[in-house]
């Protein structure tokens, strides 16, 4: 038998009726896209809208376009001036602290490999607690009358301060103990970041004679430093939302503003003063700063990141 | 059990065209075979008729439903996929049992079919195990087993074999054979290896860039090939193509080529070809230069050289020839395959004749050196 | 890499210090939640007199039952649902080509670039209008959409071999059925990761919670020690009891979780 291209007798070939595209997967993505557009989306749009307006959350009463009056009273206000500076010392007191201080806690606990078990399930103890929890306990540990930090101090002979009631150490007890809270997850992430380096790097560097110190200079800060960078951004949005927590339970903000940062200071503005506009503007400032912080790092540090080949 | 009917079934992937008008059919209980390089539209053909590729255009006929736009799942056809395909998280019992249970089989009718089914396919020990406790082998015959458990019209076969060692190939190549022919199931094997669809098919359907370029039994393809793609595809070695400006080294009479249409090629069994001293009947003579052998035991091979011309022949392994001799050669003129300038075969029965006469004619002659 | 004994003394003595830092407060707490009020104030951290009396007043101050029950339904509905969309949603960008997809998927994890600071304002005031107030609606709903999860899952779903879809639909599954009964069955180990990271994040949720929840019969556990420290701040007692309860689940749903996802690695292997 011969070949046959050609078509027997029957009828000829018929096109393909019907979709092109299936249904099914737009279905299957409805549900997400949905409350994307619903809850992420439009709120953003609405949110820079309501940055112009000033309404104070009463059905009654109607939204007033008042342009930028928002934005210039917030700028204009003391509680602002508060909240700025201390989001920054927040945030440039977190990177030594919570960004640098882990990575040689962390290169350690790698040398240890299987040997440090014990310290990463620690380590990793303070993440699976809320930050509520936390707040609530050091709340107790700084009690001025009973707490533990109180009377250990009395023991050695000295005073342990009011920490809380303290305009000007209030804010660092906050930092410090939303360190606390991190540390661990931070080193942690380090690790991780550690034990995806190729181990036949650290051969060769060390077969062409590498000290320690070198083999850190040169292998593992520079291989570090998508995590390192990781870290830091996180750093700076943790400063800016999560400690509201603390923030909320252990001072509200103050006192005098001492505790206070950007995302308390909306949080007052939008749902406790219910001013709306100024609420909104506070938010759209807190997502230009950070921006501007990613901005930053894009030009200076994005340079330096290296990634193993 | 059903016959398959292909019209002028066709697929195109953006501006690729994968699948050209293929038109076949296949009756009930045959064991066809697509065989091709890759790239050739075999698989796609396949899957087309699976029904995990929709047609751009053509029917498929399973019986008396035409089908080509059904879901795969519609179809009562089985597969058995190139890497098995077995379901990680199951265990055998339940890779085999999933179509029936999914149809709402009964669960102790589930298990006594598929407690055939893997007896028939010698797994019945496994049954408890997880695919990954098991053999390559092994987990092909779960595939196979998994087909044939769900008893459908046709069964498609996705070059199985390709992932097992050599000598289980050939075992495993065997009992496919001898399954297929006791449970009767129409079949259609895709493989890219001409040696398991020559000894698996009832009839083989050789593709190139899409297109069918010959369908038949396999020793008819391989004696009569329709064009110089199915000559150098089929057949291990395959077939010497010579142009036909050799004829005459070749002892061809001249005559003959004039014949009919242009002759532009000329195909040549390397089993054709022997030692002139070994074998006195073969009328047509020629000399060539030996390049290399390759000693296989029960046969040799032998690379040699027609002026700038490769050329294979086939030789008994007890012949005793080393590398750099000029040899004398004789060669079958009846196993000869001639092919026009468009690369289609030339029906040769004329010339075959002329040669026979020829062939008479030179009987007579008395034999020379060379 | 090997350090010299002096840096070794030194890196563990850090490590001892920095980890007992961690473990002490939280024992602390839990030795309060268990001690007398006459021990309350000394140093030692385990009760003398255990007694379970700390327990009993905070369910006496607070409706403390009714926070944990609104903790546990809501963030039940909420992880679950999380997962849900969000494996529907990787296996729709998985499975099939469709036009818009890389666009799609695109504003998906775009998403995720918005910081909750921009939205919460008009969620609030949605909340506002559909009277949602005080209802678990209002903690579940405007979180369901977990892009991050997509992002956590799209690996998993990408990698997984596509034969195993054509062997499905020859058997006779559709995606529906294949995507639960083939695909999900595969990727435990990845699912019990996220549902312990979605877990703990909604258990321990506090801003949201305090926002669109007001009367006490509708907070959840993290709003209600916080209720409690405001009914009464001298109970440290009953404060620890109450974290301690506040912080069990999280523990278990790791603890549980934990030991899945090792059992899962350990025997698991796609051919």
């Amino acid at each position: 038998m011969t070949a046959t291209a050609t078509p027997l007798g029957t009828a000829a070939p018929l096109p393909l009726r019907g979709r092109q595209w299936p249904l099914a997967p737009f279905l299957y993505l409805a549900p997400m896209i949905v409350l994307l557009a619903v809850f992420t989306y439009w709120p953003l749009l609405h949110t820079i809208y309501l940055s112009f307006v000033q309404w104070n959350m009463n059905p009654d009463q109607p939204m007033r376009w008042v342009g930028a009056a928002n934005y210039s009273g917030i700028f204009n206000s003391p509680l602002f001036d508060a909240a700025f500076r201390n989001t920054l010392i927040y945030i440039v007191a977190s990177i030594p602290l919570k960004v640098l201080l882990p990575i040689p806690i962390a290169i350690f606990v790698w040398t240890l490999a299987t040997r440090g078990q014990v310290y990463r399930a620690l380590l990793f103890l303070p993440t699976l607690f809320s930050f509520t929890v936390v707040a609530v306990v050091f709340l107790w540990l700084l009690n001025p009358i009973g707490g533990h930090f109180v009377q250990v101090a009395r023991l050695l002979g000295g005073q342990w301060p009011n920490v809380l009631t303290d305009p000007d150490l209030a804010i660092w007890t906050i930092l410090l103990i939303s360190t606390w809270k991190v540390i661990g997850f931070n080193t942690l992430l380090y690790v991780a970041g550690l034990a995806s380096i190729n181990r036949d790097y650290v051969e060769a560097m060390r077969l062409d004679g590498a000290s320690d110190w070198s083999l850190v200079r040169h292998l593992l800060w520079p291989l570090l430093t998508p995590t390192t960078l990781f870290v830091l951004i996180s750093t700076v949005i943790f400063a800016i939302q999560q400690v509201f927590t603390p923030i909320d339970i252990m001072t509200e903000g103050g006192p005098q503003n001492g505790t206070t940062n950007l995302f308390y200071m909306v949080y007052q503005y939008a749902f406790r003063t219910f001013n709306v506009g100024f609420g909104a503007a506070g938010t759209v400032i807190i997502f230009a700063f950070l921006l501007a912080i990613t901005l930053i790092k894009m030009r200076t540090l994005d340079r330096h990141v290296q990634y193993q080949q | 059990m059903a016959s398959i009917s292909f019209r002028g079934l066709a697929k195109h992937f953006g501006g690729v065209v994968a699948v050209k008008d293929f038109t076949l059919d296949v009756p009930d209980g045959e064991l066809l075979v697509l065989v091709g390089p890759s790239g050739c539209g075999k698989t796609t053909t396949l899957r087309m008729l699976a029904g995990l590729e929709a047609p751009t255009a053509g029917e498929i006929w399973l019986g008396e439903r035409e089908i080509a736009r059904l879901p795969a799942r519609e179809r009562n056809i089985a597969m058995v996929f190139q890497n098995y395909a077995l379901y990680p998280h199951m265990t055998v019992a339940e890779n085999v049992g999933f179509a029936l249970r999914l149809a709402g089989v009964k669960r102790d009718e589930v298990a006594r079919r598929v407690l055939k089914a893997a007896e028939m396919m010698g797994i019945g020990g496994l049954l408890e195990r997880r695919p990954r406790e098991l053999s390559g082998g092994q987990r092909q015959r779960v595939a196979v087993c998994r087909a044939i458990v769900r008893d459908p019209q046709a069964f498609l076969f996705d070059e199985p074999l390709s992932n097992l060692d050599a000598k289980l190939r050939m075992s495993a190549r065997a009992e496919i054979r001898r399954l297929q022919q006791r449970l009767g199931v129409t079949t259609v094997y895709v493989t890219h290896d001409q040696v398991e669809a020559m000894t698996l098919a009832d009839r083989m359907v050789v593709m190139h860039d899409g297109c069918i370029q010959q369908v038949g039994r396999p020793l008819d393809i391989y004696a009569r090939p329709a064009n110089t793609f199915v000559a150098g595809f089929i057949g291990s070695p395959p077939l010497n193509l010579l142009p036909v400006s050799l004829s005459a080294t070749l002892g061809l009479p001249q005559q003959l080529l004039t014949m009919g249409s242009e002759v532009a090629t000329i195909g040549v069994r390397p089993e054709s070809i022997s030692l002139r001293a070994s074998d006195l009947r073969r009328p047509l003579h020629l000399t060539a230069q030996l390049e290399l052998v390759e000693a296989l035991g029960a046969e040799s091979l032998l690379h040699l050289r027609l002026g700038e011309w490769p050329l294979l022949a086939r030789v008994p392994g007890t012949v005793s020839v080393s590398a750099g001799d000029t040899l004398a050669l004789a060669m079958d003129g009846s196993a000869l395959c001639f092919f026009g300038n468009d690369g289609q075969r030339i029906d040769d029965s004329d010339l075959q004749l002329s040669l026979a006469q020829t062939h008479n004619a030179s009987v007579v002659r008395p034999a020379t050196g060379n | 890499m090997t350090l010299g004994t002096p840096w070794r003394a030194v890196g563990h003595l850090v490590l001892v210090l920095l980890c007992l830092s961690m473990v002490v407060p939280l024992l602390v707490a839990l030795g309060m939640a268990f001690k007398p009020p006459n021990e309350v104030y000394s140093l030692v951290p385990w009760p003398q007199a255990p007694t379970l009396d700390n327990f009993r007043r905070l369910f006496e101050q607070v409706p403390f039952h009714l926070y944990l029950w609104n903790s546990v339904a809501t963030t039940a509905l909420r992880v679950g649902g999380q997962i849900v969309i969000a494996v529907l949603c990787a296996y729709a960008f998985a499975r099939w080509e469709f036009p818009g997809r890389e666009w799609l998927f695109g504003a998906v994890l775009g998403a995720m670039m918005v910081p909750h600071t921009l939205t919460m304002i008009p969620i609030y005031m949605m909340i506002a209008e559909l009277q949602w107030f005080d209802t678990w609606r209002a903690l579940v709903i405007p979180n369901l959409a977990m892009p991050f999860a997509v992002f956590l899952l799209r690996q998993h779903f990408r990698s997984f071999p596509r034969e195993l879809f054509d062997a499905a639909e020859m058997d006779g599954a559709g995606h529906w059925r294949a995507l639960w009964l083939v695909v999900l069955p595969n990727l435990k180990p990845v699912l019990s990761a996220l549902a312990i990271i979605l877990f703990i994040d909604c258990w321990n949720e506090y801003f949201w919670p305090l926002l669109v929840t007001d009367a006490p019969e509708s907070r959840t556990v993290q709003i209600g020690i916080r209720e409690f420290l405001e009914a009464d701040h001298n109970d440290f007692g009953g404060l620890m009891a109450g974290v301690t309860l506040a912080s069990l689940p999280a523990l278990a749903v790791f603890f549980v979780f934990q030991r899945k996802v090792m059992d899962t690695f350990v025997a698991s292997g796609i051919k």
